[in-house]
């Protein structure tokens, strides 16, 4: 045998001789329940007895999707003291079963995947492991031990729509997106239907970049749509790019303006940010595991648990800053825009003919939530009578796709893919 | 007194595999610094790396799922590195491999899995070499720089690829009463097309077969041929080769053949043998990967199985950094990063000596 070889069986040797020298090793903590130091009182009863694994698609630094899921994992963990959780970051979708094994190995017993191509991989694992509790985001596969749920936008994206379509100088708003499937669509047309009920002469210019976190493409794509004429930018990406954008160009004295994605994201666009979206995950998250724990769910009963929760749950909060769902430099802005049309709220108030700021209130109201300027804080009446997605609806090419007074309803909207009327868009569908 | 850098002439077999080992351990010991930065102690860090990756029933399994592609791979690209031919592209001879193979699961899926695995197998070599192929003719005929046309030839199918699966590949689906194609993904190919697993692993071993015969194989190619040894003349001394009479582009396209036809092999794997449909995001850099298990590894079956294993477990146990220890995600990325760097720059010391002159 060459010296090559027997040095590389030295090195295997040594390899295994160091893991089996860890594996042998006396493990100080390992049989009790107590740590030697940070738990004083120990009670050894009171070991959690629920372990919750996340699974995420990108990095918790990329200030949107995954970080408001981290976000969530932290609130629950100081919620509930009888859970322990851990998270993986950065798992490509082929990776995340064996990821799940090893969860489970480690003794995780609640399994949380929060994207959409883990849909397969945690059906496969759920039918793998029947006594594990399976929560998938953003799928519609389920199974007897693993639910679905979604904190849902499109309410939010109507909202931010109306407020483009007043804010608009141009009459070209921009849309970067990051793919488009039947979410992001359904987003953007929400988004566009909003833009169409204030300035029925605007259209939506959308870019599609193929990634769910690509700075420099998202970048890419918000200077091409500037450079068209736009002059007001939404997204649906996992970074803040976008309004860093139109914050550089306000800054050369250009008036470009964004709505925050996901996160609180105003500090990246002070002077640019209208107002945007916010997912509180944790609010889903409170409930399925307080239904875990008093035993409400079991591994045998979740084939038809689907959380879709939006703003009438709490789930989905509009604004780029935490209680505060309009940027209050744009407020005046807003009042100064009337919009020809008659709304009828709950408690019997008629508006008539109101600015856009009323009308963006009297909207959320409808759809279950009441803002409370003078104290900041919102009130949830948990009914909704209003829904965007009311027809009249048309695509981009004439055809009706609702007609006037119906309501599209949860299939038509998680399968949506056509354009609305004001919509300049890729091709969709395709296959 | 001086620094005099020298070419060295020739360096043992002894020498150079303690360079390699030495490398490693420079990198593992950078590496402990910055886990000892992050306030842990870094044998207790990299006890519990190895102990998971290589010490747990369901660490090793998940180990040995890195470790075929990766072998599979760098068993290629050591072979045409030995001709100083720098194939960078074993990404998109891998996805070269799966589109392939994709094409002829979904088009014949009726075929007995005896008949229809093996035909992907050779169909996935095929593309991947053919996906190689090009970048060999244009250096040994244009003379262009090998290392951007391979890079580039990866982009350029990652496009197509990208494309196919908001077009023709995007995949019809059912919810409620509702048919579309919305979400960017194909269909799962036809079960005759998956490939055997030892049973509780995601261990494919009909790959796993494959990636330990290319790895004896290529090496028997290298130093037992006169195929192998044109490889290795073109390689050391370029004008030599030359005035001998070896033509460069036949080396260089037969070695290219091999080492894109093994990384479409390692593509056919991963689709059959894991994916079973193509994602938006199929590829998660084995081909780059590798690239530094073949440099780690050298031209040596023993030495590539060990540097694949050992880098297929540190992404495993990588995770556990993550679990265990709440280390950012990309700290494993740092980690491989790191290793290429000494690895790379100890091969400066295979190839020069530095003496001190007075």
């Amino acid at each position: 045998m060459s010296s090559t070889q027997w040095a590389a069986i030295a090195l295997i040797l040594f390899v295994v001789g160091v893991g089996i020298g860890y594996m042998a090793a006396p493990k100080g903590a390992a049989p009790a329940q107590c740590p030697p130091c940070e738990c004083p009182p120990c009670q050894p009863q009171a070991a959690p007895q629920y372990k919750a694994a996340f699974i995420y698609i990108g990095p918790i630094g990329d200030y949107g999707w995954t970080h408001e899921h981290e976000m969530a994992r932290r609130a629950v963990q100081e919620m509930f003291p009888w859970l322990n959780t851990t998270y993986i970051e950065s798992v490509p979708p082929d990776q995340a079963e064996g990821k799940m094994e090893e969860l489970i190995s480690e003794g995780y017993n609640i399994i949380f995947t929060t994207s959409f191509d883990y849909m397969d991989p945690t059906i496969n694992e759920a039918k793998k492991h029947s006594d594990v509790f399976f929560f998938h985001c953003s799928g519609y596969k389920r199974w007897k031990n693993s639910g679905t749920y979604f904190a849902d936008f499109y309410q939010l994206y109507y909202l931010n729509g109306l407020m483009a379509g007043a804010l608009t100088r141009t009459g070209k708003v921009g849309y970067v997106a990051a793919f488009t499937i039947p979410e992001v669509v359904r987003h953007i047309n929400a988004f566009a239907i909003g833009v169409h009920e204030v300035n029925p002469d605007a259209v939506v210019l959308v870019r599609e970049i193929g990634a769910w976190y690509n700075p420099d493409l998202a970048a890419d794509a918000a200077e091409s749509l500037i450079s068209e004429g736009v002059d007001v930018l939404a997204f649906t990406e996992d970074s803040p790019t976008v309004l860093q954008v139109a914050q550089q160009h306000h800054d050369r004295g250009e008036r470009v303006l964004a709505f925050g994605h996901y996160s609180p994201m105003k500090q990246y666009g002070p002077d640019v940010c209208v107002s945007g979206q916010i997912a509180h995950w944790d609010r889903i998250l409170e409930d399925i595991l307080a239904k875990i724990y008093s035993g409400v769910y079991t591994t045998q009963n979740l084939e038809n648990v689907d959380y879709w929760w939006k703003l009438k749950e709490g789930a989905v909060e509009l604004g780029c800053a935490d209680n505060e769902p309009i940027n209050p430099i744009f407020i005046d802005e807003l009042r100064q825009v009337h919009v020809n049309e008659t709304v009828l709220l709950p408690n019997g108030t008629v508006l008539e003919n109101p600015d856009v700021y009323k009308l963006v209130m009297a909207r959320m109201i409808q759809m279950g939530v009441v803002w409370h300027p003078d104290t900041g804080t919102y009130t949830f009446t948990n009914d909704e009578c209003f829904d965007p997605f009311t027809g009249p609806l048309y695509d981009n090419q004439g055809h009706l796709m609702a007609p006037e007074g119906q309501r599209l309803g949860h299939d038509a909207l998680w399968t949506m893919q056509w354009w609305y009327q004001n919509v300049q868009g890729p091709p969709l569908g395709g296959g | 007194m001086r620094l005099v850098v020298e070419k060295r002439t020739v360096a043992s077999r002894r020498f150079s595999v303690a360079v390699r080992v030495a490398s490693v351990a420079a990198a593992l010991l950078t590496m402990a610094a910055v886990f000892a930065g992050y306030g842990l102690d870094p044998v207790r860090v990299y006890g519990g790396i190895f102990s998971k990756a290589f010490g747990t029933p369901v660490g090793l399994a998940e180990t040995v799922v890195r470790m075929i592609p990766l072998l599979l791979i760098s068993s290629g690209l050591a072979l045409v590195f030995k001709a100083q031919f720098w194939n960078i592209g074993a990404e998109g001879q891998f996805l070269a491999g799966a589109m392939a193979a994709f094409v002829v699961a979904t088009s014949l899926p009726d075929l007995p899995p005896h008949l229809l695995i093996p035909l992907m197998f050779a169909v996935g070599f095929l593309a991947g070499a053919a996906w190689g192929v090009p970048t060999a003719f244009m250096r040994a005929k244009l003379n262009v720089n090998e290392v951007i046309t391979t890079l580039m030839f990866t982009y350029i199918l990652d496009w197509i690829f990208q494309w196919t699966l908001s077009g023709p590949w995007k995949a019809r689906e059912t919810v409620g009463q509702l048919t579309y194609s919305g979400f960017r993904h194909s269909v799962v190919i036809t079960e005759n097309a998956w490939l055997p697993l030892i049973e509780g692993t995601r261990v494919h071993w009909p790959t796993l077969a494959l990636a330990v015969a290319a790895a004896i194989a290529a090496y028997l190619v290298v130093s037992r041929t006169t195929f192998g040894y044109e490889l290795r003349v073109v390689g050391d001394n370029p004008e030599a080769a030359r005035a001998a009479g070896i033509s460069y582009s036949k080396v260089v396209s037969v070695g290219m053949i091999i080492s894109g036809g093994l990384a479409g092999m390692a593509g056919v794997g991963e689709l059959a043998g894991i994916q079973h449909r193509f994602t938006a995001e199929f590829l998660t850099g084995y081909g780059y990967d590798a690239i530094i298990t073949a440099w780690l590894g050298g031209m040596n079956p023993v030495g590539l199985l060990v540097a694949n294993f050992l880098l297929g477990g540190l992404v495993v146990g990588g995770d556990y950094l993550q679990i265990k220890f709440r280390l950012p995600g990309g700290m494993i990325d740092m980690f491989n990063g790191t290793i290429l760097f000494f690895v790379l720059a100890f091969e400066f010391l295979l190839r020069y000596r530095i003496r001190i002159r007075r």
